[in-house]
């Protein structure tokens, strides 16, 4: 138990603030704070919905930490087993497209040409009500998306 | 006189189309009607039942022309749901993807429908394919069919009846379930699955079938909704040897839509048959020798060892010193990828989208609650977790470090003069579904993909060959692993493996009495899709 603290002190996360979640089991990293769990459901936009989420994240980084007894001194990180080849480029010859029609034909909501998103935050809704002329059923459009990328403003 | 589809390999069967012994059509009726009969394994998602029909009826007109264009013409085929298909739903098993219908065909489904295959339907998997017992989707598990089997049934002391007595049944592995099932009850002579660490293979030794990944970067990912980039392929599964040759023949080769399709020009995969195994050289790793390993599955191995050695080929001891650390390298390659290849499902542009519109966020976190289960949200959430700034060196980076010796620890085994490894495919055979779901997700695939993964993360082509049935008379397999890019080498021993061991078949008498076959002229036993 005594050692089990020190280590769990060793690794604090920035801020040094343990949560709810830190009970430590026995498998338990006692890392996932509450602040890793805001800023992890932030970052993935998934919320961990349970406490029973955050027991099987801190087993799965238990398990991870597994590796950290492997030795690799002067092992350089493989990210393709096909890093010796060159990737095929095509030729830059517009070949395909012009399937915008096809491609909005699988969001459920579309103006035009327009994939539409609702506002970002509730600052800029709040900004948007005052400043935009185009209402749409109860919500405010303020950002949308056209097919080919592009972003534009109302 | 008749012999019925239990008894059919492809080859034969594409040799009787072509000599009008049967037509596309009664072939296409024949496999809708067993998909209805085993519609309680729930092994099909969506059933192409028109789409199916219509291909028939175009390869009839092909065969009456005969302008066959080739050994799949008017061949059943079914594809998991994972692959877009165009104009029929794609879900990958999830609410994100429930009603979402591709307006293209992947790669490696297009070149099977350009040969004339027909299209029966998608399959069932784990949702995004993430599972080792194809459990965990959102239209529920798959069954194996080998549960209501007579070999398993008359080990069990029951009638080889129906399904409405079994609440004990198995399960088919994963995550490729739907596509091992679909095939082992005859609805089609092959099906594509995925592997990313195993879901081909590990449901291929459950189901008593051929479960083969290719090398990575010999088959096109363009169109398979990807889980892990740099170690998905597309995987086959069928009843024989020779009937994988023929589909990966089709399949291989460059796509300029998948720039890690390796650019040389691919050679035929059809077959050599193998007589003299003398100049092989069989490595058995030490490390796959597991406390966890049943019984019988290390046994037949052992047979299997000793069978290539009675035949004069070289059977070595070899080692892979970094097998103990791969399961784990895996996991965080994995969720680290998954959690990258998730984020495009945000509700705006396809999939699922929730009622919430009062912020962006808002919008995106509830649509991904909504549409992911827990598995692939706690994947994400995994993955994120390896990501973060202060932890990417520590765990990412270094499972990256940990891949390349995985990777080098074969290599170096290849470059000892081993030609094929032979290790098993599973710790046992399939488990009643009750006992599976004990233990959640990650925990069975981190048991169950123990075999198989370690040959994702070195991109090397492996095959599951069902050898025999266990005590209790259920599939067992085993599987052999390739230098990269020797594909064909691969097959060929597994081949000549397949032959030694013969593999019996399933018998389903419920579902086959009255679905025999007739084919006149000819008695047609265990034929498969090659001339």
């Amino acid at each position: 138990m005594c050692a089990r603290a020190v280590w769990l002190a060793f690794r604090a996360p920035l801020g040094g603030r343990r949560g709810f979640t830190c009970q430590a089991d026995s498998q338990g990293s006692g890392r996932i704070t509450a602040e890793v769990i805001e800023h992890l459901e932030r970052q993935a936009l998934v919320d961990f919905g349970s406490r029973e989420a955050v027991v099987r994240l801190e087993k799965a980084v238990a398990f991870a930490d597994r590796l950290r007894a492997v030795n690799t001194d002067g092992v350089e990180p493989m990210e393709s087993v096909l890093e010796d080849r060159c990737l095929y480029l095509r030729s830059d010859n517009v070949a395909e497209g012009n399937c915008a029609e096809e491609l909005l034909q699988n969001s459920h909501f579309v103006v035009e040409e327009y994939f539409v998103a609702p506002p970002d935050t509730q600052e800029n809704w709040n900004e948007a009500i005052l400043t935009s002329s185009v209402f749409h059923e109860n919500q405010v459009i303020s950002y949308i998306s056209r097919a080919d990328g592009q972003q534009a403003q109302l | 006189m008749g012999s019925k589809i239990n008894e059919l390999r492809g080859q034969k069967v594409s040799a009787a189309l072509k000599q009008g012994q049967i037509t596309p059509t009664e072939l296409c009726r024949k496999c809708l009607s067993l998909i209805q009969k085993t519609k309680f394994l729930n092994a099909y998602i969506t059933v192409s039942e028109e789409v199916a029909l219509k291909q028939a009826e175009e390869s009839e007109k092909r065969y009456k022309k005969g302008q066959s264009l080739g050994d799949l013409d008017g061949i059943p085929i079914a594809v998991k749901d994972n692959f877009s298909t165009s104009g029929i739903e794609t879900t990958c098993a999830s609410n994100m993807l429930k009603g979402y219908v591709p307006p293209y065909n992947a790669t490696v489904v297009q070149k099977l429908l350009d040969q004339g295959a027909l299209l029966m339907g998608k399959t069932n998997l784990d949702e995004f394919a993430m599972g080792s017992g194809s459990t965990d989707g959102v239209f529920g598990p798959v069954k194996n069919p080998w549960s209501y089997s007579k070999q398993y049934r008359e080990k069990k002391q029951q009638n080889p009846h129906g399904e409405s007595e079994d609440s004990n049944w198995l399960i088919t592995g994963g995550s490729s379930g739907g596509s091992a099932a679909a095939v082992s009850t005859f609805t089609c002579f092959a099906a594509l699955g995925s592997d990313t660490g195993g879901s081909t293979r590990n449901p291929a030794a459950h189901c008593g079938l051929v479960g083969f990944k290719p090398s990575y970067g010999l088959v096109s990912r363009h169109g398979l909704i990807p889980l892990v980039n740099s170690m998905d392929v597309p995987g086959i599964l069928t009843r024989y040897v020779d009937d994988t040759a023929i589909v990966l023949d089709i399949l291989a080769g460059h796509d300029p839509r998948d720039s890690t399709t390796v650019q040389e020009p691919v050679k035929s995969f059809i077959l050599p048959t193998l007589t003299d195994v003398s100049k092989l050289c069989i490595g058995i790793p030490k490390e796959y020798l597991v406390p966890e390993l049943s019984s019988e599955v290390r046994s037949l191995w052992s047979k299997a060892a000793d069978l290539f050695e009675s035949e004069g080929a070289k059977v070595i001891e070899v080692s892979l010193p970094h097998t103990c650390y791969s399961i784990i390298c895996y996991h965080v390659l994995c969720t680290s990828e998954v959690a990258s290849n998730m984020a495009r499902f945000d509700g705006l542009e396809y999939g699922h989208r929730c009622d919430i519109n009062v912020s962006t966020e808002a919008m995106y976190a509830a649509t991904r609650r909504e549409g992911f289960n827990d598995v692939v949200r706690g994947r994400i959430l995994s993955g994120n977790f390896f990501l973060l700034k202060e932890n990417y060196e520590n765990y990412f980076i270094k499972a990256q470090k940990v891949r390349r010796l995985i990777a080098n620890d074969f290599v170096n085994v290849f470059n000892s003069g081993v030609d094929v490894l032979l290790t098993p495919t599973t710790l046992r055979e399939a488990v009643p579904y009750l006992e599976f779901i004990k233990e959640d997700n990650r925990t069975r695939s981190a048991q169950d993909d123990i075999f198989t993964q370690a040959v994702n993360m070195a991109g090397l082509p492996a095959v599951s060959i069902p050898v025999s049935l266990s005590s209790e008379g259920l599939p067992i397999g085993l599987q052999f692993i390739g230098r990269a890019f020797c594909d064909q080498q691969l097959l060929t021993v597994a081949k000549w493996f397949e032959k030694q061991v013969q593999f019996p078949v399933i018998q389903l008498p419920q579902l086959l009495d009255d679905c025999s076959l007739s084919l006149e002229n000819e008695k047609l036993a265990s034929t498969s899709l090659k001339q």
